[in-house]
């Protein structure tokens, strides 16, 4: 799994953490199941802020890739098929970055969606 | 050399090093075949300083005792040398012979003692017997010294070629970048868990005295059966997955270059686990692909780990970042 954060671009560090993270399990280089880093150690190997990794975390756990679990750090999701459901969420991710540069609003974008679902 | 020549080679390592064991096994089988009807049962089989009998033991385990002391270490000389691709060492080879020589015509003397004394309570081992043994066993390594160093080839110790221009990734300015990976080793999970069947077993069967080091000693290896390899702006780190410590860490300004290159435990670092072999040590969890660094002591540190091409092109951008940094 390798995570580069580039201070210059416009995405916050915790989401290119997730992005790194969500990455790392599309492509099964971390398996459902296996623990990640924990955020203190993660934070100390890029130097930044343990939030701004908890941020990443959190993110990830969101898209229910991960759990977060008291005690037990962070650990990839067993069930919902994670890399399958990974490499969609990075296709979602693309399909809003395009829809913005297209200067779409959110409503649109939904709409645009809805008929791609009714269509299947 | 061709891969039949290899081939070749290797079962021939295989037939001089299993020789000696096999032909002691041969001859203390026939002897003993062939005096059957004579020997007493028990046999006497240990004798104290004035060369009587004072230990006995049945014929029939007796045979299987003696043949598997013989075999036994034959079919693990061999095994080794067969695996390890490597070449005993002339010496090793005499040894080998040396052992089989001595101990065919050991167990031969205290089958014919017996069979001539015709009761276990008469038999005799006279001095002059094991001195007869030894000499035997000496003139078994010299034939072992002549063939070690006759038909094997010299093993090439060509260094490692530095490889391909090493592998490295562009970091931008202010760029920070971290690589993580963890790594499970499955022949050391399982001589853990061999280790705990063997304890759980033998506690019972003998007491604790020699059961508990082997059930202590199972949830350790389990422990140490794997790693999360770190590739960041410290250096390279590898630590027990989950926990700081223990923890092997290279800083960067000790690190020259790194690549990733398919290693073997067994024949590249003697071994599973932390291994340390003259100019590399490293962790070695399974056999294949491996980050290999070279460090400024002109050795190397070895992990073996997937994915150890991104790692070692991440590896060298930070070691030449903190490098130019340092101005080493």
């Amino acid at each position: 799994m390798l995570i580069r954060l580039d201070p210059a671009s416009p995405l916050p560090l915790g989401d290119q953490i997730a992005a790194a993270v969500r990455g790392a399990i599309a492509d099964h280089s971390v398996q459902p199941g296996e623990r990640l880093p924990a955020a203190r150690t993660l934070a100390n190997s890029l130097g930044v802020n343990v939030h701004t990794v908890l941020r990443g975390y959190q993110r990830l756990r969101e898209e229910g890739l991960i759990e977060l679990r008291r005690g037990r750090g962070a650990v990839v999701s067993t069930d919902g098929a994670p890399p399958g459901r990974a490499r969609l969420m990075e296709g979602i991710r693309g399909l809003v970055t395009e829809a913005r540069g297209l200067g779409l609003s959110d409503e649109e974008v939904l709409d645009l969606v809805r008929t791609g679902l009714s269509g299947v | 050399m061709t891969r039949t020549g290899a081939r070749a080679h290797a079962v021939r390592r295989l037939l001089i090093a299993l020789a000696p064991h096999a032909l002691a096994c041969a001859v203390f089988l026939a002897v003993f075949m062939a005096r059957r009807d004579q020997l007493p049962d028990p046999l006497a089989t240990h004798f104290a300083g004035a060369g009587h009998a004072d230990g006995f033991t049945t014929a029939g385990a007796f045979l299987y005792q003696g043949l598997a002391l013989m075999a036994v270490p034959g079919v693990l000389l061999a095994a080794l040398a067969y695996a390890l691709d490597a070449r005993p060492g002339r010496a090793a080879t005499a040894v080998g012979y040396g052992v089989a020589g001595f101990l065919g015509s050991m167990l031969t003397s205290v089958v014919l003692g017996n069979a001539h004394a015709g009761s276990a309570e008469r038999a005799h081992l006279a001095l002059w017997e094991p001195a007869a043994a030894l000499a035997v066993g000496a003139a078994a390594g010299a034939v072992g010294w002549l063939l070690a160093g006759r038909g094997l080839p010299p093993r090439d110790e060509a260094p490692v070629p530095p490889g391909p221009a090493a592998p490295s990734l562009t970091l931008g300015k202010g760029e920070s970048a971290a690589w993580t990976r963890s790594v499970a080793s499955r022949p050391l999970r399982i001589a853990g868990l061999a280790l705990l069947a063997a304890g759980g077993a033998l506690v019972p069967l003998v007491g604790w005295g020699a059961g508990v080091s082997l059930f202590a000693g199972g949830p350790l290896v389990l422990l140490l059966s794997g790693a999360r390899v770190t590739v960041d702006r410290h250096g390279l780190t590898a630590n027990v997955p989950g926990l700081p410590r223990p923890r092997l860490r290279i800083p960067l300004a000790r690190i020259e270059t790194a690549t990733s290159r398919h290693v073997d435990p067994l024949r590249d670092l003697g071994g599973w686990g932390y291994r340390a072999v003259p100019g590399r040590s490293g962790l070695a969890f399974r056999s294949g692909e491996a980050l290999v660094a070279r460090l400024t002591t002109g050795s190397e540190f070895v992990i073996t780990v997937d994915d150890a091409a991104t790692a070692a092109a991440l590896l060298n951008a930070l070691a030449d970042r903190d490098h130019a940094e340092t101005g080493a």
